[in-house]
Formats: C-alpha cells, sequence, structure tokens
C-alpha cells in the first residue's frame, strides 16, 4: 500500500478520468433530465442554431464576462482543489453552443496572452531603465 | 481571543448505521419520504429532485396555518389603523414572499403619511395599545436600535410577530423576489432546502454572522439563472432540482472565488463584477467575504453582516460531500438495500413538530 506509483491505477472506465475510480465518478450523480426534443426541433426549424447566451456567462473566479469558471486563465481563488471540473465549464453547454463559446474563449485568451507579454516586456524595460 | 466553540454537527453521521436500523428511526428523522419511497429511480439524481419536491411540499403550510397567519395579522392591523388613521401596516420578509419555514417570525412595517411613527413615544405608545386590547404578550420595544422595532407574541396564535417603521426597503425587497420566483422556476425549492439547511447549522442567523434570508436568495437566484444548462434552455430546473442542488454546494462550497467577485442584479438578472469594479462597495472585514449588491441601493452590500463565511462555505463543502458520497454509495446498493433511504436526509434532517423550525 506504500506504493509511490498507486495513483497511476486510478481509472475511470465511465468517463476515461484518472482522476477518479469509476465508482466515484461525478457523471454518476451529474444527470440531467433534459426537455423533450419535440419543442427543441421546432426551434430548430426556425432558426437553426440556438444563439450562445454570452451575456449570462460570468467567470465565478475572476468575474468577467465570456467565460465559465472552470475555464478561467488565472490563478483560482478558491484553496478548495476542482479536481473533476464542475457544472460551470464550457463543457456543460449545450452542443451546438460549444463551438462558439471554445472559439470565443480561445481569442479571449489568445489577447490575454499578447497582452500579458506586452505588459511583461514593459516591465522589463522599466527595470532596465532604472538599472 | 476567545470564539465560541461550535457544536459538532450530527446531521448526516447517521448514513452508515441505518443500514441496521429499522425504518422507524428513518421515519422520523426524515418524515417527507413516509408514503412517498423513490428508491427505485434508475437515477440517484431523479430520486433526490423526487424528495426535494417530498420536502418543500411537507414543510409548506396548511390551509389552516395560512389563514391563521392573514387571520393574526388581520387583527392587528385593524388595530394600527384604529390607533393611527394615517398608518397602515404591511408584511415584508419570507412570510411575504411565501419562502418561510414553519414557525418562522412574521416581520411587519407601519408606513405612515405623516411619516413619524418611528419615534420613540409612538413605539412605546403602540405597544401599550395592543398590549390593552389583549393582541400581544412578551412585548420588547427595541428603540435604541438602528432600525427600531417591537417584537410581540399574538397570544391567540402564538406566532412571533416584529414590527419596524416607516421603511419601504424590506416592501420593495419583497415585490423584486416575487418577480425572481415568477422568472425562476426551482428557485423557491432550493431556496427552502438552503434555508432549513443553514438553520439546523445555526448559520442563517445574521445577528451572529450567518447568512440572511435576502442573502440566501440572492446565492441561489444567481446560481440558477447563470448555470450553462439553464442559460441554454436544455433543462426545466424543476425537473432537476437533485443535481441542481448539488451543483449549488459545489458552487458555494468549493468554486466561487468569494476574495474578488461580488453579486449584483442591477441589470434585472444576475452577473457577476469584480469587487474593485464595485464603486461605493463599503469596507469589508477581510477579502474573504461575501459581497451582494443591494437591489435597492447600489451602496450597500446585503451580506456585510455574513462574517462568519468561513463556516458558512465549510458547511456547503460539506453537503456537496455527504450528498455525492450519499449517490455514491446508493448507486451501488441493490434495489433492496434503497428501501426506505433518504438521499436529502444526509444533509437535512427534521426533529419534533413542525414548530420547531424557526427562520431568523
Ligand atoms: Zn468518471
Ligand atoms: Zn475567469
Amino acid at each position: 500500500s506504500q506504493c509511490p506509483h498507486k495513483w497511476k491505477k486510478v481509472y475511470c472506465t465511465l468517463c476515461n478520468s484518472k482522476r477518479h475510480a469509476r465508482d466515484r465518478c461525478p457523471n454518476i450523480w451529474r444527470v440531467y433530465l433534459l426537455r423533450d426534443d419535440s419543442s427543441q426541433q421546432q426551434d430548430d426549424n426556425n432558426e437553426k442554431k440556438q444563439k450562445l447566451p454570452i451575456e449570462r456567462i460570468y467567470c465565478y473566479n475572476c468575474g468577467v464576462n465570456g467565460h465559465f469558471g472552470d475555464d478561467c486563465p488565472e490563478r483560482r481563488s478558491s484553496r478548495v482543489p476542482n479536481e473533476d471540473g464542475s457544472a460551470f465549464s464550457g463543457e456543460n453547454l449545450k452542443e451546438d453552443m460549444k463551438r462558439e463559446y471554445f472559439d470565443k474563449l480561445d481569442k479571449y485568451l489568445q489577447k490575454r496572452n499578447n497582452s500579458y507579454y506586452g505588459n511583461d516586456y514593459d516591465y522589463n524595460y522599466g527595470q532596465n531603465y532604472t538599472q | 481571543k476567545a470564539q465560541p466553540t461550535k457544536k459538532p454537527i450530527s446531521d448526516g453521521v447517521s448514513s452508515s448505521v441505518d443500514t441496521t436500523h429499522t425504518a422507524k428511526l428513518l421515519t422520523t428523522d426524515y418524515p417527507w419520504i413516509i408514503n412517498h419511497d423513490h428508491s427505485k429511480q434508475k437515477e440517484i439524481a431523479d430520486w433526490l429532485t423526487m424528495e426535494i419536491r417530498d420536502f418543500v411540499s411537507y414543510i409548506s403550510p396548511s390551509k389552516e396555518e395560512i389563514k391563521e397567519r392573514n387571520d393574526t395579522i388581520g387583527r392587528i392591523r385593524d388595530a394600527v389603523n384604529h390607533f393611527w388613521n394615517d398608518a397602515n401596516l404591511h408584511v415584508f420578509g419570507s412570510y411575504a414572499t411565501d419562502l418561510y419555514l414553519p414557525g418562522s417570525d412574521i416581520d411587519c412595517v407601519i408606513i405612515s403619511e405623516k411619516g413619524d411613527k418611528d419615534s420613540r413615544s409612538s413605539l412605546y405608545a403602540l405597544a401599550n395599545f395592543l398590549k390593552k386590547r389583549g393582541l400581544a404578550t412578551d412585548i420588547e420595544v427595541i428603540a435604541k436600535a438602528r432600525v427600531p422595532i417591537i417584537k410581540f407574541i399574538d397570544p391567540r396564535s402564538k406566532i412571533h410577530i416584529d414590527v419596524s417603521f416607516e421603511r419601504i426597503n424590506g416592501l420593495e425587497a419583497a415585490k423584486l423576489i416575487r418577480e425572481w420566483l415568477n422568472d425562476t422556476p426551482g428557485l423557491r425549492e432550493i431556496t427552502l432546502i438552503v434555508k432549513q439547511f443553514l438553520h439546523a447549522r445555526r448559520l442563517n442567523n445574521v445577528h451572529t454572522g450567518g447568512l440572511g434570508g435576502f442573502s440566501i436568495i440572492c446565492l441561489v437566484f444567481s446560481f440558477l439563472q447563470m448555470h450553462p444548462r439553464i442559460i441554454s434552455n436544455e433543462i426545466d430546473p424543476m425537473e432537476n432540482l437533485g443535481v441542481l442542488l448539488v451543483e449549488f454546494f459545489e458552487l458555494y462550497g468549493k468554486n466561487f472565488g468569494y476574495d474578488d467577485i461580488a453579486i449584483t442584479t442591477a441589470n434585472g438578472y444576475p452577473i457577476y463584477l469584480p469587487k474593485s469594479d464595485w464603486k461605493g462597495l463599503q469596507q469589508l472585514r477581510s477579502s474573504f467575504s461575501l459581497a451582494i449588491q443591494d437591489p435597492g441601493d447600489a451602496t450597500n452590500n446585503i451580506s456585510r453582516g455574513s462574517f462568519n463565511l468561513r463556516d458558512i462555505k465549510k458547511a456547503f463543502a460539506g453537503a456537496f460531500d455527504l450528498l455525492t458520497n450519499r449517490c455514491f454509495e446508493l448507486d451501488t446498493a441493490s434495489f433492496k438495500e434503497r428501501i426506505g433511504k433518504s438521499v436529502l436526509g444526509n444533509v437535512i434532517k427534521y426533529r419534533g413538530k413542525q414548530r420547531d423550525f424557526k427562520d431568523e
């Protein structure tokens, strides 16, 4: 039982995660009863795809609009770990909304990275200047 | 500095022993499951949904209780109108929003045309009048407080009444909450469960740093109105109360960034905002504190009194663990083993009469 590689054996056959065993898989309890397809199909005919309600998507970690807390690039504020993911993740969106969501998220992360390196450069420049 | 030690919470511990105990213990602790067995549900989440509905209907007042409360308010209102002909009595708080637990106080406010009924002498005059009329016992006049009130017990119904004076913010909040309840399926059910959960742990009293009723409603409202499956209209919350309750505890027990994030409903629907962007946010005791913007006053943080956030968050995280562990345990149990079991009972217990509930 002292084997240091024991963690490697944890594997969930239900969702392919290596973070928990099958008998502790969140999919056991995170089960949604979806609305009847009939009403959705009518909607589909009318406007093909439902629009991503981006104005309702906010991050529980940094408060920014446009992404859910599980997908946040900032340092985690809560000290309680979130190993298996939570309800507030782009993965929990309707299939036809995921693409738009993750495209927007990619753009946001790219922009954030660019400005991050920009700031970093300024910072170094300032440092060199004072030296 | 000495901190009062908290009593350990026994709720949930019984899950490991109740396999050997009889249904008698279960039915006294979880009376809402009597004649409502859902153990044959394929999904534990659906089982929990049904238990939540049973619990809510179990604690909801009977027609007789509703009539008794209305009659009580009617008698006091008549007396107030008689005593001050420019004044009227209004009800607010959990009683006005139908979010009260059995045994809750009724919050009332007296509003007058002259607007002068909040003076010390008015408070005492009314208290004496109600006493003489036989409409109040155990009267307390609290005239010096920030919000002066009279507290008393109605002798016929034994209901506890709080009367405040010349303040409309409680009435405005009640009106807004009724709108939220209309627009947000599941808000009433999950709020009642969370209220009872916090009440059992003595974490719902704002005077001791707990979460008040309005703050609880805001947390549930915000959770439901931002949930990915709800904003995409994929689920009916009333059909998914079980998974949603677990995810409520997941959000506020594990993930919410209390240090940096505030909740606001200024747009009509709830959103997050970085605390640093909230201009006029009053100084908080520590960065780890709940900040909920008052819909009626953008400078007011309605949860500023909830200084015991550490215990509140811990309790929510504990509820998440208890509920999910219960789901894992029941998932592998046989149908025979499941009979008479409760999922919700792992976080909520009910002992004694309905009168033992109290909403502070
Ligand atoms: Zn899994
Ligand atoms: Zn974020």
